[in-house]
């Protein structure tokens, strides 16, 4: 999928953007502020409907203003084009429409886009709290399996009722079974494609990580939920759980068990990544995982997703970078975000084209090769 | 505003509580009436009045009926020993439509959701219980296919169930007549899962 075109209106610090973009890795160079990762924040808009810096849309538009659009002209690998065009306003939220015409619901949407996002918070994805990695293989799934997304949205709404529930003086006993029951139903469905999707970025994980590392290391990743045995009935387990927990999950105010606590353990040579990697270790193994993302994206749609990098040249050198790039079997549409342009320009082994765009105060002028 | 005759603000005001209506539509249909022969302003203004006096719920079913109990629930040729459970009486007018379905009805009134304070007694739920006599054969669960629907479906059934009755709900899959091609693919999805043996 090639992004050929985007357009925004008070977004961010742009009040007024029109683009064109190509093949090849995509360089946006400019000081700190001046608005290069709002760029990748668009795109990555356009293709999960959310935004990567913030959970509030609002905070999206310009100051002063009243709502902000970004749209998108795409071009499938079979050569035809569709625009993907998004309204967010304060008073009316966020509209979608693809062509013109009006999408309602956007799991139909999500996933045409596919894309990955390197971050800097994804440089602590194995040294920080479960939350990010949960995150990436719901946004990795959601992007590749409409069921997933559909059992993800429905089990976190289900989740609120039951923790709303659980607030009542006496709870209805029947009801708040019902309620565990969908959740049960909806998370051993979540688990069952994590812990598949887990074991076959495991295998791509350690294979890449050897590579990168040029050594023998053993990396591992194993799925960990509260949910014991996971070969077993997980749907009647994580139902006794529930039920089991209702007293605790009563008190806390929240459900302290099921998929949206579970975790993805990290291992090096059987000890948690955590505890025994180096800083550059924990670097490599970020690669890796972002490498296998992308391997799966492009197998899932079958054409590479378009990778952002998003200002992460202090804390990944150029080396990583370039062995990154130089390990896609095909790089479709790159766009990185940086501070300095030298980087870039001492990688043209890469077997891609590179363009220059220099951004400054919410313009962006494109660098005539 | 304050240029604008009272009556006329009155009317604004009334059409702006509608859902979806806006100010600005409200006051587009408040001239409009305006514009109006009396003779056809009258008929809406008879309109509103008569559904507000005429219609009713069916004490049985409840339906929105003119007479009580509503026309289905009266019909001897309509098989008893079948309920079909509905959200709404929107979902009857659709069921009826295919002309496919011959028991009975029972209008829930919506579908239990916690986060919006719908409890059990705020639905007709121990209404369809007191229905269930022996003559009742089958219930059929055709709640709307969102979380609250899933979950009221689940605590219709575990209520249901020690009274040996049969509960059945609509099949989700795939529209008959339809090319696979122009499905959606969560649809699709669903159907592989809820496959059919044949
Ligand atoms: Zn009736």
């Amino acid at each position: 999928m090639l992004l050929t075109r985007l357009r925004l209106e008070n977004f961010r610090n742009y009040a007024q953007l029109d683009v064109a973009f190509q093949h090849g890795v995509h360089v946006l160079y400019g000081a700190n502020g001046a608005g290069k990762t709002s760029v990748l924040e668009a795109i990555y808009y356009l293709a999960l409907l959310r935004s990567f810096r913030t959970s509030q849309d609002k905070n999206l538009v310009q100051k002063g203003k009243e709502m902000f659009r970004i749209e998108g002209i795409f071009e499938t690998p079979q050569g035809s084009h569709f625009k993907t065009h998004i309204a967010y306003s304060l008073r009316e939220g966020k509209v979608l429409s693809l062509n013109g015409e009006r999408v309602t619901r956007f799991i139909d949407y999500i996933g045409t886009i596919p894309v990955v996002l390197i971050a800097p918070s994804d440089l602590t994805i194995s040294q920080s709290g479960p939350q990010m990695r949960r995150r990436f293989i719901d946004i990795m799934l959601s992007q590749s399996n409409k069921l997933y997304l559909n059992n993800l949205k429905e089990y976190k709404r289900a989740l609120k009722h039951r923790n709303l529930l659980l607030q009542q003086e006496q709870p209805d006993e029947t009801q708040l079974a019902s309620w565990e029951a969908l959740l049960a139903r909806y998370g051993a469905e979540i688990i069952r494609k994590r812990v598949e999707t887990v074991a076959l970025l495991s295998e791509w994980v350690q294979t890449l990580y050897q590579e990168l590392s040029a050594g023998t290391d053993k990396v591992k990743l194993v799925y960990r939920s509260g949910v014991k045995n996971l070969s077993d009935n997980v749907e009647a387990q994580l139902a006794q759980l529930l039920r089991a927990n209702r007293a605790r999950d009563a008190a806390l105010g929240s459900t302290t068990v099921g998929p949206h606590r579970d975790d993805i353990l990290f291992l090096l040579n059987g000890l948690p990544f955590r505890q025994v990697g180096s800083q550059g270790e924990h670097k490599t193994l970020i690669i890796a995982l972002k490498l296998a993302e992308f391997r799966y994206l492009q197998q899932m749609h079958q054409q590479p997703p378009i990778l952002l990098f998003d200002d992460i040249f202090g804390e990944l050198d150029a080396t990583r970078i370039q062995a990154m790039l130089g390990r896609l079997t095909e790089i479709g549409q790159v766009f990185v975000t940086t501070t300095s342009k030298n980087f870039f320009e001492k990688m043209h082994e890469i077997p891609a084209s590179f363009h220059y765009y220099n951004v400054k105060n919410g313009t962006i002028s494109a660098e005539v090769a | 505003m304050k240029a604008l005759p009272e009556a006329l603000q009155q009317l604004i005001q009334a059409f702006s509580r509608l859902p979806g209506i806006g100010k600005k539509t409200a006051t587009r249909l408040a001239f409009h009436v305006l514009k109006m022969d009396k003779e056809q302003a009258m008929e809406l203004a008879r309109a509103i009045q008569h559904v507000k006096t005429n219609i009713r719920f069916c004490s049985i079913c409840y339906n929105i009926t003119e007479t009580d109990p509503c026309p289905i629930c009266r019909d001897p040729l309509r098989d008893k020993s079948t309920i079909c459970v509905v959200e709404s009486s929107e979902d009857i007018l659709l069921i009826e439509r295919t002309n496919e379905y011959k028991g009975l009805y029972h209008v829930l009134g919506g579908a239990l959701s916690p986060l919006d304070g719908i409890g059990p007694e705020d639905l007709r739920i121990k209404e369809l219980l007191n229905r269930l006599t022996p003559e009742v054969k089958e219930v059929i669960l055709a709640l709307n296919p969102s979380t609250e629907g899933e979950a009221t479906a689940i605590y219709l059934a575990r209520l249901i169930k020690p009274l040996n009755i049969k509960i059945t709900r609509l099949a989700r899959g795939v529209p008959l007549g339809s090319s696979l091609e122009f499905v959606d693919e969560l649809t699709l999805s669903r159907a592989i899962q809820s496959r059919d043996e044949l």
